[in-house]
């Protein structure tokens, strides 16, 4: 049996990958007792990690098919690539055309509501004509319909008086 | 058939020899110097709306459907009111206006002359005629006697 400052060398040639099959047993043989020096308990465990680990056994198909998985990641990451592209750039248009719109309509918006700004004072100064204009029409119209209107009822008034006079002048 | 269709056309012809002697008149007195005018465009009329403020007159409803304003105003020239006086007075005796009413007041005349065309004025003309001034005021477009009378509610017709 290999004493612990051995084991101490072993280890330390493991690490540097120097250490035949043979030493690699006795290693193994050594840290698979339970009686082993208090300093060797923490390198215990991480060599019966790396040990039990190459006892794991590797299905034959794995690797062909870790190799197709990457493949096809390969492939697949492209378009992705492209697709995000794309819906970047359709978002930016749309983002750019709602922010036009607005625009338009704000600018649209405050002519609108101030539309003396865009207008000459020979412009405003027009429209106030057109508006007295508009207003004289009316109110003249309206008169002479009133008028009218007075006239006729004065028409059908004396008609009817007339009518009574007829009458009875007939009656007599 | 065939003097049928003559006759419409000939009288199609004889109004629009009438309605280009109206614009020929019109031109004359725009040509004056003494007669200030003012041509209010369908682009000015359709802002009316906007600027509309006044209460108890309803102005837009009858310059949506006008397309054109022209105001003649003439003050202090004899020679040249008694030129528009005589216009009006041979516009009066044609056939294409049409005469409405004539109202009189103290030394003031108003004349309304009216173009219809199914029911709806074309063309309306006030002329109004005082001792020493003639205004004429023409609105052109498409509206009826009705749109007229709503522009002021009789509540608040003030009229001098």
């Amino acid at each position: 049996m290999k004493t612990a400052e051995e084991i101490k060398k072993l280890i330390a040639l493991f690490y540097q990958g120097e250490t035949s099959a043979e030493q690699e047993k006795e290693l193994i043989e050594y840290f698979n007792q339970t009686d082993i020096s208090e300093d060797l308990k923490n390198e215990q465990v991480i060599l019966n990690t790396i040990f039990k680990k190459d006892l794991i056994k590797i299905p034959a198909e794995l690797e062909s098919r870790l190799i197709a998985r990457i493949d096809h990641l390969e492939i697949s990451s492209k378009p992705r690539i492209i697709a995000f592209q794309k819906r970047w750039i359709w978002t930016s248009l749309a983002a750019s055309f709602t922010l036009l719109i607005g625009i338009y309509f704000l600018f649209n918006k405050n002519f609108s509501d101030q539309p003396s700004k865009n207008l000459s004072q020979t412009d405003i100064e027009k429209i106030q004509k057109a508006q007295e204009a508009i207003i004289l029409i009316s109110k003249k119209y309206n008169k002479g319909l009133g008028q009218l209107s007075h006239s006729q009822q004065t028409i059908a008034y004396s008609n009817q008086i007339l009518k009574k006079s007829i009458n009875n002048f007939n009656q007599q | 058939m065939k003097t049928k269709i003559t006759y419409i056309i000939a009288l199609f012809l004889v109004n629009i020899g009438m309605l280009h002697a109206q614009e020929k008149l019109f031109n004359k007195l725009a040509d004056n110097d003494n007669v200030s005018v003012v041509y209010i465009s369908k682009a000015l009329l359709n802002m009316i709306p906007e600027f509309e403020s006044a209460g108890g007159t309803d102005i837009g409803q009858l310059s949506d459907k006008l397309e054109q304003i022209e105001i003649y105003t003439c003050e202090g020239d004899t020679k040249t009111i008694n030129v528009m006086r005589s216009e009006m007075e041979s516009l009066t005796k044609s056939k294409t206006y049409e005469s409405l009413m004539t109202i009189k007041e103290k030394k003031q005349s108003v004349n309304f002359l009216g173009y219809k065309q199914n029911d709806k004025f074309k063309d309306l003309i006030m002329y109004v005629n005082e001792d020493q001034s003639c205004t004429i005021i023409r609105i052109k477009g498409s509206f009826t006697s009705s749109d007229i009378k709503k522009v002021v509610k009789p509540s608040t017709d003030k009229t001098k």
